[in-house]
């Protein structure tokens, strides 16, 4: 059953990247990506749609470290209608047109479901022992994608009729480099392109302008955009560039958002695994048996896992995956972030270099709006390991002296055995970004766990303390009519916000303010980009692929179906 | 008051000369005024050559005569100074000053080749400051033949000595003055005086003098696609925590004119300018062991070892100079316990360019992403890396090795720094310019007219300046909380990420320093490193107490400064750099900390006086005039910011080179990690630069100094220098 996917509005927080509208379409002083007003004369499924303000739903950034050399990817997920977007990108050195890429979103969700907390299924007692099915994240359900790299050699301006040099369409966006007189007067600049800004945002952008910043325009072009249905799909931003630090620049994103945000953060280097150098630094739970009944509440129990852990660390970066590519991502997986300094070698699908060893490290943070500094990041000193020693050997991690090896991964022990096809439909579960925000957050942990969770101190088969869970902090935002929630969705409690709704002030009020200091309580998760789907057989939602991969989902459908029937026949 | 001629020398004198030097006049060297305008382009200056009356431009470079007229006659009459003055006569003789024109080989080779590519022109540039009587003469516009006397000038007594006035901006920034020179009766005071007066304007004791051309840039105006700032000495200078006494002595020279007692007083003295040192062994496992000699190896492991390197001794950043001819280099030997050579790294560099030789200096991209090693400066682009060491400063580089299974431990660890002159391919182009036949032509000129002709294709010696080694069974002559520092300094360098790999020294040696003065020293760095990692609230609890220790200081407000602007606190930020600048006043990165925290905290009304002192200082920084350009907001303030702004592919032209050079990704890293070469194997970690032809292979001197490293200085508070500060934020 196809899922709405709810109307997910990110923000690429990597590089600040700040969204603007023109200003006649803005009626709050929104600084994410913004859907403008409904006019009068739009149809009737938009009819008293307000003007979302800007809020910043868990999104993804994926940084490639190579020397110096940083490929950033963010993953601009918007579904929405289809209106013209801006986004101005804050980049640490200049670059030139071919530094300026877009990829498939499926290359997100797939990295996304390597290395996501899963479940993990043995039967220890089962002889012969069938291999205990790993929650390897296949291709399932994500569709094909072409994996096109989007850098194409730009046309000259002659042939684009463009006046401006720096001007040059990359598959849905019109991308302006802002050479150093523009980005030294950025504020004139786009105030001349009609685009406003409110002045918190003219304060924090002279910080990057007075640091020798340069900053990319992005004007995503509705009629060359993906569309679905009426929304439309913006593909994820790649921007390659030189420098000695290693910082994400998070604080523009706080300008407008309405509470706490979150994103997940990937870090591809051959320098082993990366922490934040200015924020501490937790290690998710893992390793931990999980009651067969519980066995597809993952996401649930992640949820609860990491809202508890932020609860108690705000501010916190969990880091739920270190790894090296090969052991569950591949080389195809991470080749489209930039890993091989050569474009034309995104889709490798061996490495160039066998000798270099990349570590993926995969980082939760959730940030509020009281945030003073962006994100430092560090190679840590030490790897890390986990360190239980499973009876089923393949529940053990093993890696290289010195290398890191470390994922999320709960465990269900069946008793008896199953038939290998029992097996392969034993529910997948995996806390990927969709399934997570898809999930409940209510989950108590020692409900459905077999083991301690020493980090946050809960035992196994405890019930919920009194009060749980805590109250979030920030006002509920409002659920649109056309943005129906999920009904997976547990409905939320009258003080807290639904997971895809955000505040949306009637066009007369204010700008929500954006100095909201969170409390440690746990916030609703506001809806990730839902790109394909990562859920287990019985509750897979054929949700259609990612801009556009429709068809070729369909056809791998079929080409399942076929093979089945086959199989029986045979 | 007329002069009287003293003891004619030779008859070479021509009766002009008698007729000028019997001329009553009363010259009162006034200095025209300091005109301290941010000149932000080479001005138009021209003047009449006093002998053709023909105007004779010397733009681009920024030289101006006092007087309408050039009398090139006057600047040219150094021999009469022997008279009184023989052994400084002597030590200038064989000095870079007086060799710097077209009978140097490896000037002559580049600026004929900038007149060639480009035209004469550009070359006015050069000759600003190395052949400044041919410019003025007009010379510079014709083509230059090996006869002609002014190329046997360069900077000569009487240039320097008539020079009134001189300005900050470099490239030949200062005004001349051609004059005629008094010659004093000895006995007669007023006649002293006025030779004093005309000879030794007060500009000649500041900085400025020297300022006005050991800084340079390069522009449009001579062939470059945009600004590129080059030599700076004056800056790092007047940042740094002392001034520096400056001889000009070049070992290459010296060499090539066989003055051995030349070379001896060169070695000598940059004995004192380095120290090279060991440490910060890692293992596989990333355990750390900080004393590598000390350490527990395993046969089969790969560890890497630090070798650090600290400028102690030069007042400005070291290797100085064009820093892309420079050519110091260290080399790294792994011995095992019976003495057997296991690993080596830069051995090989002093016969040819070894990849895994670790050189001080810089690289500078031409237009393809390749590394222009001949110092054709119209092809420079961009800069590819700088590993040049500020004064005080400390740079790394790390080396990696597999322990042999075979090798007896524990393993010795021997790492020498080695200073020669000029890199592989400046030394292949003076050697080629010297045997070419134009290049005959101006040595025989030079013998004709007695004097000794360089020779381009003599080996250049190798000085050794630093030399340490590392074994269990002695222990190292310096302190080890004092090698911690220093390794502590140098990672202080390093790319953002790797910034906590100095807490481990800093930290040691923080509990192993020997007073309160060294442990505040070292708490300052570990303020420093917090600062960068934004944790303010740590960074400024330390500098609190390095100044409850200490007293106030400006170094520790620029780690105050650091801390507040990492966290985008930038008011706060602004009142501390405000402190640094209120009290380094000399130093321009102050004012630039300063002038950008007001703009980034919207202080934009407050942004012109603050960048004011460091424009007067260094009139072309880029970051001053980012800052006036946003807060001015008008046309001529963007437009002296855009026209000195870093090149716009400057990021291409790096990832260039990490494409087509070989080492270009690795040595582009503050650290780089070379590959120790296994002696076993003998075989290069990694391949051979496309290098040019080397110098012929004949065994250059090597000059070796004392085999141990000298013990640093004693940590006095003028060694919290404020020239511990970033270069400009590159974001």
């Amino acid at each position: 059953m196809k899922r709405t996917s709810p109307i997910v509005l990110s923000l690429a927080m990597l590089c600040s990247a700040t969204v603007i509208l023109p200003p006649s379409v803005v009626e709050a002083t929104c600084f994410c990506m913004l859907r403008p007003p409904m006019p009068a004369t739009s149809t009737s499924a938009q009819a008293g749609a307000q003007l979302d303000p800007s809020y910043n739903p868990a999104s993804a950034v994926v940084l490639v470290r190579d020397g110096r050399r940083t490929v950033l990817t963010i993953e601009a997920a918007y579904e929405g209608p289809a209106v013209e977007l801006s986004m101005v990108v804050p980049i640490p050195s200049s670059i030139e047109r071919s530094a300026v890429r877009t990829i498939t979103g499926t290359a997100f969700r797939r990295l996304d479901a390597r290395t996501a907390p899963r479940v993990r299924h043995v039967w220890p007692n089962c002889r012969p022992r069938p291999a205990p099915m790993r929650a390897s994240a296949t291709a399932d359900g994500f569709g094909g994608g072409s994996g096109r790299s989007e850098s194409a050699a730009a046309p000259t301006p002659e042939e684009l009729g463009i006046e401006i040099q720096d001007e040059w369409p990359v598959a849905e966006y019109d991308v302006t480099l802002l050479g150093a007189q523009e980005s030294t007067g950025l504020l004139t600049f786009l105030r001349q392109r009609g685009l406003e800004l409110p002045e918190r945002a003219s304060a924090m952008l002279r910080g990057y302008i007075e640091t020798n910043h340069r900053f990319v325009l992005l004007r995503a072009d509705p009629s060359r955009a993906q569309r679905l249905g009426d929304s439309m799909m913006l593909s994820p931003i790649q921007i390659e560039y030189d420098s000695d630090q290693l910082v994400v620049p998070v604080r523009l994103g706080t300008l407008n958002s309405p509470g706490e945000q979150e994103v997940l953060l990937y870090v591809l280097s051959t320098e082993g695994r990366y922490v934040v150098a200015n924020r501490p630094n937790v290690d998710a739970p893992t390793d931990l048996r999980m009651r067969p009944s519980a066995r597809g509440s993952m996401a649930e129990l992640y949820n609860s896992i990491s809202d508890e852990i932020f609860r108690r660390t705000p501010g916190a970066a969990i880091t739920e995956y270190a790894h090296n590519v090969g052991r569950h991502v591949r080389w195809s997986d991470v080749a489209p972030f930039g890993v091989a300094n050569d474009p034309s070698l995104a889709f490798a699908r061996t490495r160039p270099d066998a000798t270099r060893r990349w570590t993926v490290t995969r980082m939760r943070h959730r940030y509020g709006t009281d945030l003073r500094d962006d994100l430092v990041l560090q190679s840590a000193s030490t790897p890390l390991r986990m360190t239980r020693r499973w009876r089923t050997p393949s529940l053990n991690t093993r890696a290289r002296q010195g290398e890191s090896a470390y994922h999320v991964q709960y465990v269900v022990e069946h008793t008896g055995c199953a038939t290998e096809a029992q097996q392969r439909s034993a529910a997948r579960r995996f806390a990927t970004a969709e399934s997570m925000w898809e999930a409940r957050h209510d989950l108590w942990p020692g409900e459905v766990l077999l083991d301690r969770v020493a980090l946050l101190g809960i035992e196994p088969g405890s019930s919920a303390p009194s009060g749980w869970p805590p109250a979030p902090a920030t006002p509920p935002p409002t659920v649109k009519p056309e943005h129906p929630v999920p009904s997976a969705q547990v409905a939320p409690t009258p003080s807290a916000p639904a997971p895809n709704a955000h505040v949306a002030p009637t066009p007369s009020a204010p700008a929500p303010s954006a100095q909201v200091a969170p409390t440690p309580s746990a916030p609703a998760l506001p809806p990730p980009p839902s790109f394909g789907a990562a859920g287990g057989a019985e509750e897979k939602t054929c949700s259609v692929g990612h801009h556009g991969d429709a068809p070729l989902w369909l056809f791998a459908l079929a080409l399942a179906i076929a093979w089945r029937r086959r199989r029986r026949h045979d | 008051m007329q002069g009287k001629a003293r003891g004619t020398t030779s008859a070479s004198m021509s009766g002009v000369r008698r007729t000028i030097r019997r001329l009553a006049l009363l010259a009162l060297v006034v200095p025209l005024g300091c005109d301290e305008s941010n000149v932000v382009e080479p001005p138009l200056d021209a003047t009449r050559d006093a002998n053709t009356h023909a105007v004779v431009d010397h733009t681009p470079s920024q030289l101006r005569l006092a007087e309408e007229h050039a009398n090139v006659e006057v600047l040219t009459g150094d021999e009469v100074c022997v008279d009184c003055h023989r052994d400084e006569v002597a030590q200038h003789a064989s000095s870079a000053h007086a060799r710097s024109s077209f009978d140097n080989p490896w000037y002559r080779a580049t600026v004929d080749r900038l007149r060639e590519d480009v035209g004469f022109e550009a070359s006015r540039h050069c000759a600003g400051c190395h052949d400044p009587v041919m410019l003025v003469a007009g010379s510079m516009d014709h083509p230059i033949e090996p006869d002609d006397p002014l190329t046997r000038v360069g900077v000569g007594c009487l240039v320097c000595h008539s020079i009134v006035d001189a300005r900050s901006d470099g490239n030949g920034s200062y005004t001349l003055t051609s004059a005629p020179v008094p010659i004093p009766d000895p006995n007669d005071e007023d006649e002293i005086a006025l030779h004093r007066a005309r000879l030794a304007s007060p500009v000649l004791r500041t900085p400025k003098l020297c300022g006005s051309c050991h800084r340079g840039f390069l522009g449009t105006f001579t062939g470059n696609s945009s600004h590129l700032p080059g030599l700076d000495e004056a800056g790092p200078w007047r940042g740094s925590a002392w001034g520096d006494q400056h001889a000009q002595r070049i070992s290459a020279l010296a060499a090539a004119t066989d003055d051995e007692r030349q070379l001896a007083t060169i070695a000598a003295r940059q004995s004192s300018a380095a120290t090279i040192d060991v440490i910060g062994l890692v293992h596989q496992d990333g355990r750390r062991e900080l004393l590598p000699e000390r350490a527990r190896l395993r046969a089969g492991e790969r560890v890497t070892v630090d070798v650090v390197i600290r400028n102690v001794g030069v007042g400005h950043l070291f290797p100085g100079g064009a820093r892309d001819l420079r050519d110091h280099y260290v080399t790294l030997k792994v011995r095992d316990a019976s003495g057997a050579l296991v690993a080596e790294a830069g051995t090989t560099h002093e016969v040819e360019p070894d990849p895994t030789a670790f050189v001080l200096g810089t690289a500078v991209l031409a237009d393809d992403g390749t590394i222009e090693r001949e110092h054709f400066t119209h092809r420079f682009r961009a800069l590819a890396w700088d590993h040049t060491i500020g004064p005080r400063d400390a740079r790394a580089a790390r080396y990696a090795f597999v322990v042999p299974e075979a090798a007896a431990l524990p393993l010795s660890f021997e790492a020498t720094l080695v200073a020669r002159r000029h890199t592989a391919g400046v030394r292949a182009l003076g050697c080629e310019a010297t045997r070419s036949a134009r290049g005959r032509a101006f040595d025989d000129a030079v013998r004709a007219a007695g004097g000794v002709p360089i020779d381009g294709c003599a080996p250049q010696p190798a000085i050794e300046i630093a030399h340490a080694v590392l074994d269990a069974r002695e222990r190292s002559s310096r302190p080890a909380w004092s090698r911690l520092y220093d390794h502590g300094l140098a990672l202080l360098n390093d790319v953002s990420e790797h910034l906590e790999h100095a807490r481990p020294s800093l930290a040691r040696a923080l509990a192993l320093a020997p007073d309160a003065h060294a442990r505040a020293q070292v708490r300052l760095e570990l303020a420093r490193l917090e600062a960068r990692l934004a944790r303010p609230d740590r960074a400024l609890a330390l500098a609190d107490e390095v100044e409850a220790t200490l007293g106030a200081h400006p170094a520790i407000d620029r780690v105050r400064g650091e801390a507040f602007e990492r966290v985008w606190r930038f008011s706060e930020a602004a009142d501390a750099y405000a402190r640094v600048a209120a009290v380094a006043t000399l130093d321009t990165a102050a004012h630039r900390d300063h002038a950008r925290s007001l703009g980034a905290a919207g202080r934009s009304e407050d942004v012109e006086a603050a960048a004011a002192p460091g424009l007067a200082l260094q009139p072309r920084d880029e970051g001053l005039l980012r800052s006036v350009a946003v807060a001015r907001d008008d046309e001529a303030s963007m437009r002296a910011y855009l026209t000195h702004r870093r090149p716009d592919d400057e990021t291409a032209l790096r990832l260039r080179c990490d494409a087509n050079e070989p080492t270009c990704a690795r040595d582009r890293l503050p650290i780089p990690t070379i590959d120790l070469r296994s002696v076993t194997t003998s075989s290069s970690a990694l391949p051979v630069t496309n290098a040019p032809p080397t110098s012929p292979p004949t065994s250059a001197p090597r000059v070796t100094n004392a085999p141990t490293t000298s013990p640093p200085s004693a940590p006095t508070s003028a060694a919290l220098s404020t020239n511990r500060h970033p270069p400009e934020p590159t974001p």
